[in-house]
Formats: structure tokens, sequence, C-alpha cells
């Protein structure tokens, strides 16, 4: 297994697990609040998953710019550097980061946080999962090479916010039924 | 490139982001409300912070000084997009140069003046706020670095 191939594995995997774990608290979340109040072993609990989650981006981190290192190595500068869905990525692993920043600093709901937490974790998995599939599909390849950087990113960006918003309401509306019952 | 030089250039980045995740750990823990307890937590962090970003800066320093300025440099000039190197490689290379030195600031701060941190929460916000810069500028700095790798063709 070569360099790329190793960083490429890690990186899926930690996708994956990142993913996983972000739906994980999701749920235990919302297990948790059921009784109106989260006690020291469900706080535990939470509090696994979420460094699951830092773990998981740090592993992302490394082994993406390792695969652009090996990229890099193997046939100089690519067009991937330069992809608006590579630059995108790194700006939703930003909004992570910096979501995380706010939650520390206790200036941010909780509301916007977790949606922001949870949309992030499956936009940037999307955004990693499609642009390989289109790049295997040529009608796709010739219809998106019309459009330059900017107009791609900005629609990405668009969704990206949109997808957060409508999070948010989901979260909201299952939070209201836990609640409830 | 010869097998020392691609060593060089993938621990440059690997130290380089390393040292960015110390910071940040140490810039989450701060903010959240220092536990005095945690004090080899802190000082651990900053110092192998401050250790990846001196060994990135001279794994880094090897490969411009021996490769970069002659091999890579003249294609990107001569290529379609120059001003990854005369933009953002000349601010990279000039905003590099203190990181290490702000990371040496905080570490110092933790084993020499613990004692201010824990009793001046002013001394804290400044320390909290260098970690904030060093995170945002070392962040900047690595995604220059794609940028200006994405110029060589």
């Amino acid at each position: 297994m070569d360099f790329l191939a190793i960083n490429k594995t890690l990186h899926i995997i930690a996708a994956i697990v990142g993913v996983l774990s972000a739906t994980a608290e999701e749920i235990l979340y919302f297990k948790d609040i059921k009784d109106g109040k989260i006690d020291e072993a469900e706080a535990r609990q939470l509090r696994i998953t979420y460094k699951l989650m830092h773990w998981c981006l740090i592993i992302l981190v490394l082994t993406g710019f390792g695969i652009l290192a090996a990229v890099y190595l193997k046939y100089g500068g690519t067009k991937t550097f330069y992809s608006p869905v590579l630059w995108v990525k790194y700006l939703v692993v930003l909004v992570l980061l910096a979501n995380a920043v706010l939650i520390a600093a206790k200036k941010i709901s909780m509301k916007w946080a977790s949606s922001i937490s949870l949309t992030s974790w499956y936009f940037a998995y999307a955004l990693g999962a499609l642009s390989g599939k289109i790049r295997e599909i040529k009608f796709l390849v010739d219809f998106f090479s019309q459009f330059n950087f900017i107009i791609i990113s900005f629609f990405l960006v668009i969704g990206y916010i949109a997808a957060i918003i409508i999070m948010v309401q989901i979260l909201e509306y299952i939070k209201k039924l836990m609640i409830k019952q | 490139m010869i097998f020392l030089l691609k060593y060089f250039l993938v621990s440059h980045i690997f130290f380089g982001l390393l040292g960015i995740i110390f910071f940040y750990a140490v810039l989450i823990s701060g903010i959240k409300q220092i536990n005095f307890q945690k004090i080899k937590f802190f000082r651990r962090s900053a110092l192998f912070g401050f250790l990846s970003f001196v060994l990135s800066w001279l794994t880094g320093g090897y490969y411009y000084v021996l490769y970069y300025g002659a091999a890579v440099k003249p294609t990107i000039i001569a290529g379609k997009y120059p001003w990854a190197h005369s933009i953002f490689m000349e601010i990279k290379e000039h905003i590099f140069l203190f990181l290490p030195f702000a990371a040496l600031v905080i570490t110092l701060m933790f084993y020499l003046f613990w004692d201010n941190l824990n009793q001046n929460p002013k001394i804290k916000n400044s320390v909290i706020a260098l970690s904030a810069i060093v995170v945002i500028i070392g962040t900047i700095i690595a995604l220059m670095g794609i940028i200006i790798s994405g110029a060589v063709r």
C-alpha cells in the first residue's frame, strides 16, 4: 500500500466514523432529554462521542492534506487543488472547528450548534462521496465544466446554509416530539 | 525530487498541521474555563505545538532553499498561475517566520507564569487570544500551501 492509498483509506474510515458519531450524539441527546435533564452517566456518553468526533476531525485534516501531498508528489499540481468541492470542504471543516470554539465559549445556542455540527459532517461526507462519483460520469463532468470556480462554490455554500436551516427545523421538531413523549 | 526532499516536504506539512492541532487544543481548553489541575495538559500541548512548528520550519526551510527556489518557483512563474508564488508564497514565507516565536511565547507563559495566569484573567485572555491568532495564521498558511502546490503544472 503506497502513501496515497494509506491516506485515502484512513480518510474514508475517519469520515464514516465521524458521521456515525455525530449521528450517535444527536440520538443520545434526544434520548437523554426525554426526562428533561442530562445526568452524569448520560453526559459521559455524550463526551465520548464528542471526543470521537474530534479525533475523526484531526485524522480527516491530516489525511486530507496527506492525500494532496501524495497527489502532488505523484503528479505535481493538478486540477484537484483548485477544485471548488475541495475548498468548500475546507470551509465546512473550518465551520466545524469554529462551532466547537463557540460551544466551548458558550456563545452559541445548542439548537444551532448541534444543527451546524450534524449538517457539516453529512455535507462534507456527501461532497467527498459525490465528487468522486461525478468525475466518473462524462455527462456531469461536461455539465459542471461550464461553470467557473466562483459559481460552483457559491451554489455549494448556499446549499450548505440551506441545509443547516432545514436541519435546525428538523431537530427542533424531533426535540418537541421527544419531550412530549 | 530526491527521496529526502519528498520526506521533508511531507514532514513540513505534517508538523505544521500538528502544531495547529496542538494550539487548537490549547484554545478550546483555555476558552472553557482554565482548569488549573490541567497544568500538564496545557504545558505539554503548547510545548509539542511549539516543537512541531520548529520542525515544520526547519524541514520547510530546507526544502525551500534546496529545491523550491531552483525547481518549483520557475515552473509556477512560467505557468498559468504566477500569482501563486508572487502573492501567496511571498506572504506565506514572511508570516511563517514568526509563528514559532508566537508559539514559544505561549509555551513560556504556561511554564514560567502559570501563577499569573491563575490570578490575572487579563493575562489568561491574552494567552488565549494569542493561541487563537496562532491557529488562524497556521490555518491560513496551510491553505496557502495548497494554492501554491496546485500552481505547479
